[in-house]
């Protein structure tokens, strides 16, 4: 009976450092996770980030990144930055060890134990940094060393790709809050240094569900008049089930796009809105 | 007899002043408003009794939950053609599960059905909202009012300045060991209290940093935390057979200090707080 409680105990415990976890990776906008199995270490090797800004949650930085050591002893170390312009440290460091005990012979085993740390960044200036950090041992020999690619980005340097989009005739904001005319032609124009490669124009359709479809640049197309749409959550013991019926119904228009002189394509959405009364 | 009215007006104050800021040091929390929702316990009906509108937001949202299973909210009206309002959500909660709601004195309340309303509001001014709440057979169980306060948009603080640079819109990092702290409250809002937290140097806490709170007042000098040492998560369990121990130890990039504003929204009656975080680089 007390190990089924235990075995619970445990769960419920891990379920909440990895819900800990998970939150704090969210953080990073493009965090892509590495895990070298030989060495026992798992760690983002490209985080993006603001410049300039610190945050609580980040221990004082603009950012953090969280690294996973699953050997006993090993320890985060030797954190350092390829410029002065990105400062970085070891904000923060945890254990974990579990013990499990032999009711026989009262011998204890270590069942389970790693050690983890979080590195925070603070950009002083826009750029792509290096940061290098070692995982050393209990000896204090060094294990391996791993990189991280900081990506800091001012967000005042964004460049809109494009230079017009026209329904009806006019640009999208002379129709805040929302446009009365549910139907016109749709013309998007881009900068010089990037291309058009596909418009899709997304709502709810009538069955309730949302779908994207292609359409040619300046065509016509018809803004949703309605926006009907359930959402249905199951839990042990319970559920929740929601209606929506959109005072305002949004159509969305999603523009991809490629910069010339990179090739890097990316997508660019924006939305119009009606009136469901 | 006017001088009269003045004296007792004048004593009344007095004793408010007294009771708030008195060597008691008992706040008058229970007497603060922090919610303008309500529980009408017969009908099973929580719903506020006033909201603020943005005149420049497109959506404005709010809450009516029903405690009773089978309720719904069937409708919306409102007093204008100047605010246009819907019921854009309809929730159902089954079995175990409940929407919750928090009412005054931090009292939460579980519901079984929720309905939210989306409005807008195309002119300032102050409207009303009638809800219709219907049961399980589609009779009309009651009707609610919401008041509407459609102004333009504001967020409650105006500008929080520290030695003289603006916090929180380009930067919160400060080289300044010590300034005046200043905060302007935006029209509407009424500044009530400040307090600059610092945390506790190695305290312990599950998960959860320690700050401890000092009340300031306005335009006055303050100095920012130096220490980054001021976080230490460790738990242990011991139960039978199986035992573990965790533990986390902290020392921040920047010190952090907090900056806790309370204020009064005199629209809608009730206090709240908002927490600004400046970091101290050396």
């Amino acid at each position: 009976m007390k190990k089924y409680i235990v075995t619970a105990m445990r769960g419920i415990f891990l379920a909440a450092l990895v819900f800990l976890f998970s939150v704090n990776m969210e953080m990073q906008v493009n965090a892509k996770s590495v895990k070298d199995s030989a060495n026992g270490v798992e760690y983002n090797d490209l985080v993006e980030m603001g410049v300039g800004y610190a945050y609580d949650s980040s221990y004082g930085g603009g950012a953090t990144t969280y690294i996973y050591l699953s050997t006993d002893g090993d320890r985060v170390a030797n954190v350092k930055s390829n410029s002065s312009n990105l400062l970085v440290k070891k904000t923060r460091e945890s254990y974990y060890r579990s013990t499990d005990t032999d009711w026989e012979t009262n011998q204890k085993t270590t069942k389970w134990s790693y050690c983890s740390a979080y590195l925070s960044f603070f950009a002083k200036k826009q750029g792509e940094y290096k940061v290098a950090f070692d995982v050393v041992k209990a000896d204090g020999s060094v294990r391996c060393t791993k990189e991280i690619t900081v990506k800091a980005i001012a967000s005042r340097d964004y460049v809109d790709p494009i230079k017009s989009i026209k329904y009806a005739g006019k640009d999208l904001y002379k129709y805040y809050p929302y446009a009365t005319k549910t139907s016109g032609v749709l013309k998007v124009t881009m900068k010089k240094s990037y291309k058009l490669v596909s418009i899709e124009v997304g709502s709810y359709n009538k069955k309730g569900k949302f779908v994207y479809k292609k359409v040619k640049n300046g065509k016509k197309i018809s803004l949703a008049k309605k926006a009907v749409y359930t959402r249905e959550y199951n839990y042990s013991g319970g559920g929740s089930k929601y209606r929506y019926d959109e005072l305002f119904p949004a159509t969305y228009i999603r523009i991809t796009y490629q910069n010339k002189k990179t090739k890097e394509t990316d997508t660019w959405t924006t939305s119009l809105y009606t009136l469901n009364k | 007899m006017k001088q009269g009215k003045k004296i007792a007006a004048a004593f009344l104050v007095l004793i408010i002043v007294f009771s708030c800021f008195g060597a008691s040091g008992i706040e008058v929390q229970a007497a603060t408003k922090t919610t303008t929702y309500v529980m009408d316990s017969k009908k099973g009906v929580c719903y506020p009794t006033k909201v603020r509108a943005g005149i420049q937001e497109l959506s404005n949202i709010c809450t009516v939950y029903l405690v009773n299973e089978g309720d719904y909210v069937a409708s919306v009206k409102s007093s204008s053609s100047d605010l246009l309002a819907k019921v854009t959500r309809k929730g159902v909660y089954t079995g175990e599960n409940y929407a919750s709601v928090r009412l005054e004195g931090n009292k939460t309340q579980g519901c079984k059905a929720t309905g939210t309303i989306t409005y807008h509001a195309k002119k300032k001014g102050t409207y009303t909202l009638t809800v219709t709440i219907k049961n399980a057979k589609k009779k009309i169980t009651c009707k609610k009012k919401i008041k509407v306060y459609a102004e333009e948009y504001a967020t409650p603080v105006k500008t929080l300045k520290y030695a003289g640079k603006l916090c929180g819109v380009q930067s919160n990092l400060f080289t300044k060991k010590s300034g005046k702290l200043k905060v302007v409250m935006n029209k509407g809002f009424k500044l009530q209290k400040i307090e600059v937290g610092k945390y506790v140097e190695g305290a312990y806490k599950e998960y959860s940093p320690k700050a401890t709170y000092v009340k300031v007042k306005n335009n006055k000098q303050i100095s920012l935390a130096e220490s980054t040492k001021y976080r230490a998560d460790v738990y242990s369990y011991s139960g039978g057979y199986y035992s573990y121990e965790t533990g986390a130890y902290c020392d921040y990039l920047y010190p952090v200090t907090l900056v806790r504003i309370t204020y009064k929204d005199t629209k809608l009656g009730i206090t709240e707080s908002v927490e600004y975080e400046l970091y101290y680089k050396k």
